[in-house]
């Protein structure tokens, strides 16, 4: 059990990154309400709201992926 | 909210008719030379392969009985969702799927909750409040079945850790919902529980039996319909969180829906006196049991109680969470 406190610290990184994202992805993107007025602002509305939520997504397996890889890379001496 | 002797019955009637059906499934299953070898051993030891049905039974008994006694609709929907992942499973066990075709099947277990509005579409972000998806959230639903059964399928590599882990991961869905004060769910959970507890007497090291796709699949549905029916779907999302990780992990280093069976270079290698090592291949995929043998190699008992830590490490956050959603 040498590496516990290290892959608890994971558990624990991955949980604030998960609760952050989804959170900011259904609580403040997706009941955005469109400002705008002009034709097709709606589509373009949802469009945003896809490409903000697939990069924050993005960017959390981004974060896991690093964390994941250099302790793989520590430990097995790759 | 208060469960009556009837209910403490019917999980009572859970636990027995799984721990019987169980006993009499594993010297049936080696009659029928239905056994698979047990890879992290010493030696060529082989274990009765699947103990699903014996599950499945508990389950769907207990469930029946359920429905009868609290006429409620939601447990209707939850036994659709058994039904439908455990013959999912079934067929699995017998005739595999294949990794892509499998959570694609999987999607049709979550329909008996869209179909019956078993669910209420808000979720409750602690800090952040509570927000309403009307439309989103029967996508998320039907997502989400097959997500939490994969997740469970996934895990189950080492003796005992499916089952033990539905067990650690359910008791944060158990205090919420009796939090909320949902005797219905909070029966079911305890089911679920039961169940599972039965099955860990034969699955826990050095195990008996094996679960199988059936066994598991039926189990991560059930877990995954408890959360969302009960509508604490985000806390059973954080419970089991090591292993949606895992499940994550194996996926982005696969780049593909793989079988285990059908890996190239496993994550781990077996040492003859049964020591577990991680394989040091770049090629090899990232799995939780490879993280934990990283530059550790362990015998199998201690990963998978270093496993059983990690679960109870995120189903007590899971249960913080949950508890100051619902003081906040």
């Amino acid at each position: 059990m040498k590496n516990i406190i290290e892959l608890i610290s994971i558990v624990v990184i991955a949980f604030l990154l998960v609760f952050l994202t989804s959170a900011i992805i259904f609580t403040i993107i997706v009941p955005f309400n469109n400002p705008f007025t002009f034709q097709f602002s709606e589509i373009l509305i949802v469009i945003f709201k896809l490409v903000v939520s697939f990069g924050l997504f993005l960017i959390w397996i981004f974060i896991i992926q690093k964390i994941i890889t250099r302790y793989l890379k520590k430990k097995l001496n790759l | 909210m208060n469960l009556g002797l009837l209910e403490y019955g019917i999980v009572i009637m859970a636990f027995v008719i799984t721990y019987l059906a169980t006993n009499r499934l594993i010297p049936l299953l080696i009659e029928l030379k239905r056994e698979v070898l047990d890879y992290h051993k010493e030696g060529k030891k082989f274990v009765a392969y699947p103990g699903g049905p014996a599950i499945i039974l508990g389950l769907i008994s207990a469930l029946l009985v359920s429905i009868i006694i609290t006429n409620d609709t939601r447990i209707i929907a939850i036994l659709g969702v058994v039904i439908i992942s455990a013959t999912i499973g079934i067929v699995d066990d017998f005739k595999s799927l294949g990794g892509r075709k499998k959570p694609l099947i999987l999607l049709l277990a979550s329909v008996p909750i869209i179909i019956l509005g078993a669910y209420e579409p808000n979720l409750d972000f602690l800090f952040f409040g509570s927000v309403k998806l009307s439309i989103i959230y029967p996508l998320l639903i039907l997502v989400s079945i097959p997500v939490t059964a994969n997740t469970i399928n996934t895990i189950d590599v080492l003796n005992g850790v499916s089952t033990g882990f539905v067990i650690i991961t359910s008791i944060p869905l158990l205090i919420s919902l009796l939090l909320i004060g949902d005797g219905s769910m909070v029966l079911v959970t305890l089911i679920l529980i039961s169940v599972c507890l039965a099955f860990f007497q034969f699955h826990r090291y050095p195990s008996k039996i094996f679960p199988g796709d059936s066994g598991t699949l039926t189990l991560g549905a059930t877990y995954g319909a408890i959360a969302i029916v009960g509508g604490v779907e985000l806390i059973g999302v954080f419970a089991i969180l090591p292993a949606i990780l895992n499940s994550f992990f194996y996926l982005s280093s696969m780049r593909d829906f793989v079988e285990h069976k059908n890996i190239r270079v496993r994550p781990t290698k077996v040492l003859p006196d049964g020591t577990i090592e991680a394989e040091s291949n770049e090629n090899a995929p990232i799995t939780l049991v490879r993280l934990i043998v990283a530059g550790n190699s362990s015998k199998e008992l201690p990963i998978v109680n270093t496993i059983f830590i990690l679960s109870i490490v995120s189903a007590t956050i899971a249960t913080i969470m949950g508890i100051l959603t619902w003081v906040i």
